[in-house]
């Protein structure tokens, strides 16, 4: 056979490379879940708050596009990692206070100075045109551009002023949310892990049962 | 390439019950594409099993899906089409719900590793 002799410490090694995805996949389990927990006390929290009518996947908005979507990298192992397209959103959950719709830009936002209020207010007043009063005074990009970015916040669905809890809710969703992506991940490896035992196993048995049959050979043989 | 179509995978979708849902929604990956399908299915007490087996199966066909997020009370609904799921993508991962907490023993990645062990 041309198959080459399996390793008992090569058994070993996928073994235990196995059970430590299962114990990564088990403890990154018990965390998302104590997160989840918590999210759904926060939006448990919201809803007694904000009424349980206003809060509910039915507000939400039949034009929206995800903003939160994952990234495969196929090169082994798979890797997934979660891409936010929106800039209102950072990575504890947490959004700018000012909800004005109008002065989300996708960037860093620049806080006005008076004087920029003044001239606004001033231009706004001449050219007869009130939409223009809130306009970032060095933004150039059109309208609907802006507005497709201030929608981007899927807390601003349930309205501008959200209880804080909400808000912590969202946070917890957000965490919970990367680490399911990151338990997918792993989910992958220990596919591929199991796999790679199995492979190894299934030679091992091979080489064992021809073997085993060479020994019983050699002891009829003996015994004759 | 398979690598080139799975490039195409952005989305996550979710099966879940309302909070679920909620949350998941509030967390950004609710989308609704040019045909108006949405990318997530809320379960409740007048939603049939036909239903969530029919969004599954198309949840699963779709070629923008990386991942579906399912409930693990609804997963046990789905036991038999999920154990027969091999597909590498979508990837389905069974999650909690508020009412029902994760159980280990029902988690299909754990009971594969345990039936590899012999256990």
């Amino acid at each position: 056979m041309s198959e080459s002799t399996p390793n008992p410490a090569l058994i070993d090694g996928q073994l235990l490379a196995l059970f430590d995805c299962v114990a990564e996949y088990q403890q990154l389990r018990s965390s998302s879940s104590n997160l989840l927990r918590q999210a759904f006390f926060d939006l448990a929290l919201a809803k007694r708050s904000a009424g349980y009518q206003w809060i509910s996947p039915d507000l939400y908005s039949g034009r929206a596009s995800a903003i939160a979507t994952v990234s495969i990298d196929e090169e082994y192992p798979i890797s997934m990692r979660v891409v936010r397209n929106s800039s209102r959103i950072n990575n504890d959950g947490e959004k700018d206070q000012d909800g004005d719709a109008e002065n989300a830009d996708g960037g860093l936002r620049r806080r006005r100075r008076h004087s920029d209020h003044k001239a606004e207010y001033a231009e706004a007043n001449s050219s007869g045109d009130e939409d223009e009063e809130n306009m970032p005074n060095d933004s150039e990009k059109p309208d609907k551009e802006k507005r497709s970015a201030a929608v981007t916040d899927p807390l601003l669905w349930f309205g501008m002023l959200v209880p804080p809890t909400l808000k912590s809710a969202q946070s917890g969703f957000v965490s919970s949310l990367d680490q399911f992506i990151q338990l997918a991940q792993l989910k992958h490896r220990l596919v591929q892990q199991q796999q790679a035992l199995q492979k190894v196993v299934a030679a091992s048995t091979v080489k064992h049962s021809q073997s085993g049959a060479e020994n019983l050979g050699s002891v009829q043989g003996a015994q004759q | 390439m398979a690598q080139a179509a799975h490039k195409d995978r952005t989305l996550i979708a979710a099966i879940g019950d309302e909070d679920t849902i909620t949350g998941l929604l509030l967390a950004g990956i609710g989308d609704i594409d040019a045909h108006q399908r949405p990318n997530f299915l809320v379960v409740d007490t007048k939603t049939t099993h036909d239903t969530i087996e029919e969004e599954f199966t198309s949840f699963t066909q779709r070629k923008d899906i990386a991942i579906i997020l399912i409930n693990q009370h609804i997963a046990d609904e789905l036991r038999g089409i999920l154990d027969e799921y091999s597909a590498a993508f979508p990837t389905v991962l069974e999650i909690p719900s508020k009412d029902h907490p994760y159980d280990p023993s029902k988690d299909s990645v754990l009971k594969r590793v345990q039936l590899i062990l012999g256990d």
